[in-house]
């Protein structure tokens, strides 16, 4: 069972609305991806990957780069590259498998 | 009050523009260029491309990458009857940044990021953070598109 940082989830959350404020009308993954928001959530490490985790089931978005870069690892079969909630779909389940839900 | 998009696309509010569906995160521009509202395309690891074309996110990437499905490179944005056509931005740098396509009316239509897509006239995102078309591209028009 993950345990809450009430600082960190508040941390994450600011970076998060950041974010989406800056890039919600961009096209370009790479600037999406690149935001200053993202990179400091990237740099939050495993410590995030709870809150980053349900921010994905609970608003799909561009998480998978993160995830990928913070675990090292990458549970999305090629087919769903690009389909955002099935991306999500399968990051679930892999924290799942790690108790990270 | 200016509406959201009008303060991210300043030229959207000396033009007339419609919004033509609800926001949502499951397509990009690149995708709606093609017809297709299930997944973001872009060219880099994660997401959905173009098959048996290079993940190249550059301008002549990008031109390589419709060039399969057909679109070549033309010069004018002007409305000719029978093909459908394409502009895409980039930035100062020359990346890419969004696609738009026209529609028959002579109309163009935008996926704009996770938000809306609207119609408007071609010049009305230039100098928004999509910078400047640089490159045009037709094909004959897919029948019932």
């Amino acid at each position: 069972m993950a345990v809450v940082n009430c600082d960190l989830q508040r941390e994450f959350a600011a970076e998060v609305a950041l974010w989406r404020r800056d890039t919600s009308h961009l096209s370009s993954v790479r600037a999406i991806c690149s935001h200053p928001a993202y990179l400091r959530i990237i740099a939050m490490g495993v410590r995030a990957l709870p809150y980053l985790l349900n921010e994905f089931i609970e608003r799909p978005d561009h998480w998978h780069l993160a995830l990928c870069t913070i675990t090292g690892d990458n549970p999305v079969p090629k087919e769903d590259y690009g389909d955002l909630d099935a991306m999500a779909n399968h990051w679930l389940e892999w924290g799942r498998e790690r108790g990270l839900d | 009050m200016r509406s959201r998009l009008e303060l991210l696309f300043p030229g959207l509010r000396s033009s007339e523009y419609s919004i033509t569906s609800p926001a949502t995160h499951k397509y990009n521009c690149v995708a709606w260029a093609l017809g297709i509202v299930d997944r973001w395309m872009w060219p880099l690891d994660g997401y959905h491309w173009i098959d048996d074309v290079p993940r190249g996110e550059s301008i002549a990437g990008f031109v390589t990458a419709f060039q399969v499905l057909r679109f070549e490179l033309c010069d004018s944005s002007d409305l000719e009857r029978g093909f459908e056509k394409i502009a895409i931005y980039a930035d100062d740098a020359s990346n890419p940044t969004h696609v738009a396509r026209q529609l028959p009316s002579g109309r163009w239509t935008n996926k704009l990021g996770r938000y809306e897509d609207i119609e408007h006239d071609l010049s009305a995102l230039v100098d928004s953070d999509y910078g400047r078309i640089t490159v045009l591209m037709k094909r004959v028009r897919p029948k019932g598109a």
